[in-house]
């Protein structure tokens, strides 16, 4: 089951859904804009897995997670 | 005001040094903002992008660089959060952290305190350290530069997150992460293992001291080394036929560096230049030899013994090489001049 994985204060948080549960694949697109409204920039990306790559729309039936990154800059 | 300069110009509130970092609150367009600045950083590079201003300061904090992040929040800053919950946090990105990396990286995270070496198609980069975050190009792996990247929410989360951050930006597209970030030096000395003084040199029977020490290494468990020095192995054996090979590596890999030494500002050059003048000598005497007809070969056998003998001298010739390339102002002179010396 794919999650969203959102860096934050407490570590990261993050949360599932399946393709079975249109009120959770509901909640995940919501959740998908808001996180995109933040300035968030969602990445596929699988632990050990091939390289990760930008997302340009929420895909409930994505096999991997989703990890939410924010933009780089020069330090 | 996308390509407008951003200043913060009052209200600084606060005002904390970790390290090399200076943490300032302060005014915004009116909004507060939490802003982080190196306080070596030499530029007053003022840019806006995409989730936060890089800002200078006025006043006392005049030429000092911070990445703010757009927000109207005044977010907590991840230090000063209770340390049940700071600790749980770290532990958390930590074993996220982990996810994404290798056996051999997580050694190494283990054995250095944090740092860990990504390959990408570009060259090896060290995470781990924002503010000294290392690169060795594969296209001048003579050199190891230290860049700065950081996210909008750097001090705002566990450190560890940082890393997950840079880590996947770095591995989507290493080329856009070198270019976004910060240049603080281009020729620092190496922290890791270091084959500048060994490869240049590079013979046949160079190389088998070098498939020894890939042995040895790996048998230490020392797999980073042994994987850079296998591709060092590799990248050396295609042109060691030739005795100088080395020269001739030397000179294009350094090219890249050249390139990339246009981000100095004038004084930083100068002095760059007066520190590598014996350096400049030798290039001048490379450029000469295209002049000389019939000689050029005997000049590269000459040179190559120069480059030897400053590189068992501590010199670091390559990367005045470099400089020497680009002041020159064609990269192609040497390939002309040395078209029948090397195969």
């Amino acid at each position: 089951m794919p999650e969203m994985i959102v860096l934050d204060y407490t570590g990261h948080r993050s949360f599932d859904w399946s393709v079975t549960d249109p009120a959770g694949v509901t909640a995940a697109a919501a959740e998908f804009a808001a996180l995109r409204a933040e300035g968030r920039i969602p990445f596929a990306a699988e632990p050990g897995a091939t390289e990760p790559y930008q997302l340009r729309s929420f895909d409930p039936d994505l096999a991997c997670d989703i990890v939410w990154l924010r933009p780089i800059a020069g330090g | 005001m996308a390509d407008r300069p951003v200043e913060i110009v009052a209200n600084v509130v606060q005002e904390r040094r970790e390290g090399q970092v200076l943490r300032l609150r302060g005014l915004l367009d009116g909004h507060r903002v939490l802003a982080r600045s190196d306080l070596d950083s030499r530029t007053d590079l003022l840019q806006r992008r995409h989730g936060g201003d890089v800002v200078a300061f006025r006043g006392d904090h005049a030429g000092r660089r911070a990445f703010a992040p757009t927000t109207t929040d005044d977010p907590i800053a991840f230090r000063d959060r209770p340390g049940a919950d700071r600790r749980a946090a770290v532990l958390r990105a930590r074993a996220l952290l982990c996810t994404f990396l290798d056996c051999r990286q997580r050694a190494e995270l283990r054995a250095s305190g944090g740092l860990f070496w990504e390959h990408t198609a570009t060259g090896w980069f060290r995470l781990g350290r924002y503010y000294d975050i290392r690169y060795r190009p594969h296209a001048a792996p003579a050199v190891e530069q230290s860049i700065c990247v950081v996210t909008g929410d750097l001090g705002l989360v566990p450190e560890d997150d940082l890393w997950v951050n840079l880590l996947l930006m770095l591995r989507a597209d290493p080329v856009n992460f070198r270019a976004t970030a910060f240049v603080q030096a281009l020729d620092v000395p190496a922290e890791g293992q270091y084959l500048a003084r060994e490869h240049l040199p590079a013979d046949r029977r160079h190389l088998d001291r070098l498939r020894a020490k890939r042995a040895d290494d790996w048998s230490q468990g020392r797999h980073l080394d042994a994987a850079f020095t296998d591709s060092t192995i590799a990248r050396l054996a295609h042109d060691a036929g030739d005795e100088l090979a080395a020269l001739w590596h030397a000179i294009r890999a350094v090219t890249v560096i050249a390139a990339q030494a246009t981000v100095y500002n004038d004084d930083d050059r100068a002095r760059w230049r007066a520190h590598h003048a014996s350096a400049y000598d030798f290039m001048a005497r490379l450029v000469a030899a295209d002049d000389r007809d019939g000689r050029a070969e005997a000049f590269a056998h000459d040179a190559f013994a120069r480059v030897r003998a400053e590189l068992l001298r501590g010199r670091a010739i390559d990367r005045a090489e470099a400089e020497l390339i680009s002041w020159l102002g064609d990269v192609h002179l040497l390939e002309r001049t040395f078209a029948g010396v090397f195969r």
